[in-house]
């Protein structure tokens, strides 16, 4: 309808009383009736759209959401992978950290203990002590260093000598098997008495 | 009117109807939410519910220095679902399907946990035969992350009945270093020996709890898991053994023991001062990481859990006794024969046929004379040297309290044969463990002050609260001060001018130390090899450390003539290691003739 018919139509309906017309302030009521109509639409499309965009906000949020807590999920796994890997490896550091590998490495370089503790005094440069260079003429020969049994490290290869490795102790039990007596022991004479006292 | 009253019969059939139905389901919510309401909470929990152990790992034992000597370990058991066993199939490299028979399958396993196939095809056969619908079975127990990976890989490769589960473990970094210390934990990882068993409370974590939702395949839902109870892990065991001294003097005395064909030997350092034991060094010792390869007998502490007659290590208590009464100097004169038998028809004898040699109690302690201290010592009343001995500790344990630990047997003296009243002066009828003796020479080496020792520094909790801690011990004066100083004068010139001094003197330092050679005798018959020993502190003017060593059964060296050298090495390893500076003061001079 258009808004020319809208205003002619009501003169022609109240043409009989002319008396009545006067007073009345004139208003294009159907135009604002026409003009009312459009932002209904748009509030329509406007709600729908909105409902439209919570759902697939809520359904992408809903989805993000349990796709974070998988992640969390993997990245503990992760986290819980990654601790026992750094487990394995602090501890094979703490077993090649035994002073019976740095031993075989030093014995593997023909290294010997020096018993002798003597101190130099860094003041004076006065040496403390009476030094001795070390020999392997002591009364104790110093053992392979596999002597004190360590089963972490055997066959874990040096690093000072390259392609040999810690040889497991093959009695296992912190001593090696003792080699036969060289001389053994005779009764002939009785019991021995102890050499010394 | 016909045509409302239907109506009205209409309604009320209607009202009723709905009166009975909503009846009924007021009936059944408040079977459901009221009556039953439990029992159905728990059957629907357990079906979506599951619930999983929070591991608390058991403690770590450290040394002095904090260097882990016993520490935790997650390891994995590996099981099998024998019922499942079949062929699988796998994409090959060029992306064909191909079949791997299960007995394949089982070696590829096999390969990975390091076992023969045929033992790992036995696990199954026998679950079978147990239970043909068998689901659950061992493969291999406790092994490493490693082995765990190569078997996760496998699984990915289609060997999907095979399983792993974490479980936990025990590592000793450091192998046999104080293992007969340490001891060790059984396959539950429970102490079963050494302080892992005496300090077992302590090391106990409780595990802790947790609950999660789990889909139907009994997968935990992502963010569902809650902690129903924290898991407590277990304390941390701090010793007051120092782990590179310990491991020296093992490898010490493991080549003394080697070379004199020994049974076996210890060596112990204590700080005189703290009675805090610093070393502890055994061989053969037992490595806790492998225990079966450990012989039986061998799995224990010699130092707390064997008894010896020592021997001639006793003089200097029964000489610090004498002068302590006031009996004797170290100048003190006795004629010493080969043989001395006195009124009471006791016979006692030297080691070795000599001339009449004229001692002072010095020189007793140098030649080690049995006869001559057997006729300074008889001045001392039995019962006071019963008491002066009981004092030192002998018979006593320790008060480290040690699983299994032995006790010396030091006989009331209402109960000495005549022999036995004489030989106790030397060592002989009396039994100590190695700690007994550390224990009595510590308290010389004190000035006569015992401490009781300590091998435990505190076992100290996460959250950091501190269990354990010994309590700072008043010390109990045995001897006076002066009677300890001139026994440790006299030792020194054992060191010096004794029959061992060409094995124990350390030039530009000062050691006292007294030799012991043990005769033993088993089922009543003298063996032929003897309990070699030594013992002292240094530096003699004002000992920081006690040093014991003891060799049963040399077999080259039938003497403490085994354990000397062993000793010396040990004094300059302390030395070296505590940066001990040389002794200023000129040593002790006691005569050992007149």
């Amino acid at each position: 309808m258009s808004a020319t018919a809208a205003a002619s139509h009501p003169r022609r309906a109240f043409a009989p009383a002319p008396h009545e017309s006067a007073p009345r302030p004139v208003r294009a009521v159907p135009a604002a009736a026409a003009r009312r109509a459009r932002p209904k639409l748009a509030y329509a499309v406007v709600a729908v759209a909105g409902v439209l965009t919570m759902v697939v906000v809520q359904l992408l949020l809903s989805v993000g959401l349990s796709h974070g807590a998988y992640e969390i999920s993997s990245l503990q796994r992760q986290e819980t992978t990654l601790g026992w890997q750094k487990q394995a490896v602090a501890g094979e550091l703490l077993e090649v950290s035994s002073p019976q590998f740095i031993a075989a490495n030093a014995q593997a370089l023909g290294m010997i203990i020096n018993g002798t503790p003597a101190y130099l005094r860094l003041s004076d440069g006065a040496v403390i002590g009476v030094p001795a260079a070390a020999t392997t003429e002591t009364d104790i020969p110093v053992g392979a260093a596999n002597l004190v049994a360590n089963s972490r490290i055997d066959g874990v290869p040096l690093v000072t000598v390259p392609g040999a490795s810690v040889d497991a102790d093959a009695s296992g039990t912190g001593v090696a098997t003792p080699e036969e007596p060289v001389a053994p022991l005779s009764l002939d004479d009785g019991i021995p008495a102890p050499q010394t006292r | 009117m016909k045509h409302s009253l239907s109506t009205r019969r209409r309604v009320t059939l209607a009202v009723l109807c709905v009166v009975v139905i909503v009846g009924a389901f007021v009936v059944r919510l408040v079977d459901i939410q009221v009556v039953r309401a439990n029992q159905l909470v728990t059957a629907s929990l357990s079906k979506t519910s599951g619930a999983g152990t929070i591991y608390a790992p058991r403690g770590n034992i450290v040394d002095t220095n904090g260097v882990l000597l016993a520490g935790s370990v997650t390891l994995f058991d590996v099981t099998i679902s024998p019922k499942d066993v079949d062929e699988i199939s796998r994409k090959d490299d060029d992306g064909n399907t191909v079949t791997v028979p299960a007995e394949e399958a089982l070696a590829e396993v096999a390969a990975i946990t390091g076992q023969k196939p045929e033992d790992l095809q036995k696990v199954v056969d026998d679950a079978l035969e147990a239970d043909a619908a068998a689901n659950f079975a061992y493969l291999a127990r406790g092994v490493d992350y490693d082995t765990y990976q190569a078997l996760t890989d496998l699984k990915k490769q289609g060997t999907w009945w095979i399983y792993t589960q974490q479980t936990s473990g025990r590592t000793y970094p450091n192998g046999a270093v104080a293992g007969g210390v340490l001891g060790y934990v059984g396959s539950d990882n429970e102490g079963l020996g050494g302080l892992e068993i005496a300090q077992n409370d302590c090391l106990t974590g409780v595990n802790g709890q947790q609950a999660f939702q789990r889909s139907k395949d009994n997968v935990a839902l992502p963010g569902t898991t809650v902690v129903t109870k924290e898991a407590q892990p277990g304390g941390e065991l701090k010793l007051t053994i120092d782990s590179d001294l310990n491991w020296y003097l093992q490898q010490l005395v493991a080549s003394q023991v080697q070379a004199q064909g020994a049974a076996w030997g210890t060596v112990t350092v204590t700080e005189a001062k703290t009675g805090k034991v610093r070393a502890i060094a055994e061989a053969p010792s037992l490595d806790p990481n492998n225990i079966s390869a450990t012989a039986a007998e061998d799995r224990r502490s010699y130092v707390f859990q064997d008894r010896f007659e020592p021997g001639s290590v006793f003089k200097p208590l029964t000489a610090a006794s004498l002068i302590d009464s006031g009996l004797a100097t170290p100048a003190s004169q006795v004629v010493a024969e080969y043989r001395y038998k006195p009124e009471n028809g006791a016979s006692i004898k030297d080691a070795l046929p000599h001339e009449r040699q004229q001692l002072t109690l010095a020189g007793v302690l140098q030649t080690s004379s049995n006869t001559g201290t057997s006729q300074l010592g008889e001045k001392l009343s039995a019962e006071k040297r019963y008491n002066y001995l009981d004092a030192f500790g002998i018979g006593h344990k320790s008060t480290i309290g040690f699983p299994g630990e032995q006790q010396g047997v030091l006989h009331p003296w209402q109960e000495w044969d005549n022999q036995t009243y004489y030989t106790t002066m030397f060592g002989q009828g009396v039994d100590v463990t190695g700690i007994e003796l550390a224990g009595a020479y510590q308290a010389l080496a004190n000035m006569g002050e015992k401490l009781p020792l300590q091998l435990i520094e505190g076992c100290e909790y996460p959250d950091g609260t501190i269990t354990d801690v010994p309590e700072t011990p008043d010390g109990t004066r045995i001897v006076s001060e002066d009677a300890a100083r001139q026994t440790l004068g006299m030792m020194e010139t054992v060191v010096t001018n004794g029959f061992l001094a060409d094995d124990l003197e350390i030039p530009g330092y000062r050691v006292a130390a007294k030799s012991g050679t043990g005769e033993q005798i088993i089922d009543g018959i003298l063996q032929d090899t003897f309990f070699s020993s030594m013992a002292g502190a240094f530096p003699a003017d004002d000992p920081e450390y006690v040093v014991t060593v003891t060799l049963k059964d040399p077999l080259y060296k039938r003497s403490s003539a085994a354990a000397a050298p062993v000793f010396k090495e040990a004094v300059l390893q302390v030395i070296k290691k505590y940066g001990i500076p040389p002794s200023s003061t000129p040593g002790a001079e006691y005569p050992g003739t007149y």
